[in-house]
């Protein structure tokens, strides 16, 4: 009688670790839970509060990651051009302010300020979100496309193929999903890797 | 006499610093990472990426470099991949390097284009840094640390693999 329970609870943690291991999030075809977080201005900001979308650029992110600093002119750039066709962005912080100052919400304000982000920029205070999504770095995208069945996760992945340089990129990977995604088609690559730094996460 | 013999020793030692800190980076392919990734040697390979605008791989680079001395009469080998841009070699990861003192051997992966290699490298690594990889292809040993560690957790591997 014991043996069984005691066999079902190995493999209980065997699958948990394996999962934790592989840090599964949402996958594209997946859909995405709707949150509510605080925005740079004080309001609450949630998904289902943008009745005009057609879906979002979901964008984790932050202040202090010398490769979201690279990124930030070009996810201003994805807001502009891709907004009017009802994709906007929705920036995320959710670095652990406490082991990265540069990412608490006071700077977060600052940033906002200085570049003139024309979209929301979200603090991910309890790291739920990121948790959720499966967030593993900053920068780190997932377009949402929304369905009669919620919000489907179109892509997951980087922005561009140069961090370096943006005219010298030869791939666009969000702009080139978000076209096939205007144009009635399904995403062609729907997920990549790209290089970010770690996200802060808060000690247990 | 002496001061010319000083002076060539002088020469020399400067030299010698020079070469320590200037010929230590590597410019590097993903094949090659790959090839060394493959190493059937009984040996520990602890292979560590890394930048210098990576502000937790910069704190737990000593860890790295004091575990590859105390284990240094071991078949342990830290190899240290830099991904910083190829055009911050000169203005940012030899200043570094030398701020530093650091005299290990660095191998620059010079491919900026992520999504081409990642995958071969690690499936589940999402491309953050730090991340590192220690192995013994002999033992059919291998672990992966996604983010940062310790000297610890790092030492207690290197042993499981020795």
């Amino acid at each position: 009688m014991k043996t069984p329970t005691l066999l079902l609870l190995f493999l209980l943690v065997g699958v948990t670790a394996t999962a934790q291991s592989q840090r599964t999030g949402l996958q594209p075809g997946d859909i995405a839970p709707d949150f509510s977080l605080k925005n740079v201005d004080g309001q609450m900001v949630s998904l289902a509060s943008y009745k005009q979308a057609k879906g979002f650029i979901v964008v984790f992110t932050c202040n202090h990651c010398p490769f979201s600093k690279l990124y930030e002119d070009r996810i201003i750039a994805l807001h502009q051009k891709y907004a009017p066709k009802g994709y906007p962005v929705v920036a995320i912080n959710p670095n652990d302010a406490k082991k990265q100052p540069e990412d608490s919400f006071e700077m977060m304000i600052q940033r906002a300020e200085e570049k003139g982000f024309p979209f929301a920029y979200l603090h991910d205070e309890t790291q739920e979100v990121a948790r959720t999504y499966g967030a593993a770095r900053t920068p780190h995208v997932w377009i949402l496309q929304k369905t009669e069945q919620g919000l489907k996760v179109a892509y997951v992945g980087g922005i561009d193929n140069n961090p370096e340089n943006a005219v010298a990129a030869t791939e666009k990977y969000v702009e080139r999903a978000l076209d096939e995604l205007l144009a009635g088609r399904s995403v062609s690559k729907p997920t990549t890797k790209a290089i970010g730094c770690t996200i802060k996460w808060r000690d247990m | 006499m002496f001061a010319k013999r000083f002076a060539g020793l002088w020469v020399w030692c400067v030299g010698l610093s020079f070469a320590a800190y200037s010929q230590q980076v590597r410019i590097v392919t993903v094949e090659q990472v790959e090839q060394l990734l493959n190493n059937n040697s009984d040996t520990v390979h602890i292979v560590n990426f890394w930048a210098t605008w990576c502000a937790p791989c910069v704190k737990e680079l000593p860890d790295f470099i004091r575990l590859s001395q105390d284990y240094r009469h071991q078949p342990v080998q830290l190899w240290l991949i830099s991904m910083d841009f190829r055009s911050s070699l000169e203005s940012k990861l030899k200043p570094f390097l030398e701020r530093r003192k650091i005299q290990q051997p660095i191998w620059l992966l010079d491919n900026t284009d992520y999504d081409s290699w990642i995958n071969r490298i690690d499936a589940h690594w999402q491309g953050d840094l730090p991340f590192t990889l220690i192995f013994n292809n002999y033992r059919k040993q291998r672990k992966a640390i996604y983010g940062e560690t310790t000297y610890q957790h790092l030492e207690q591997l290197v042993r499981q693999m020795l």
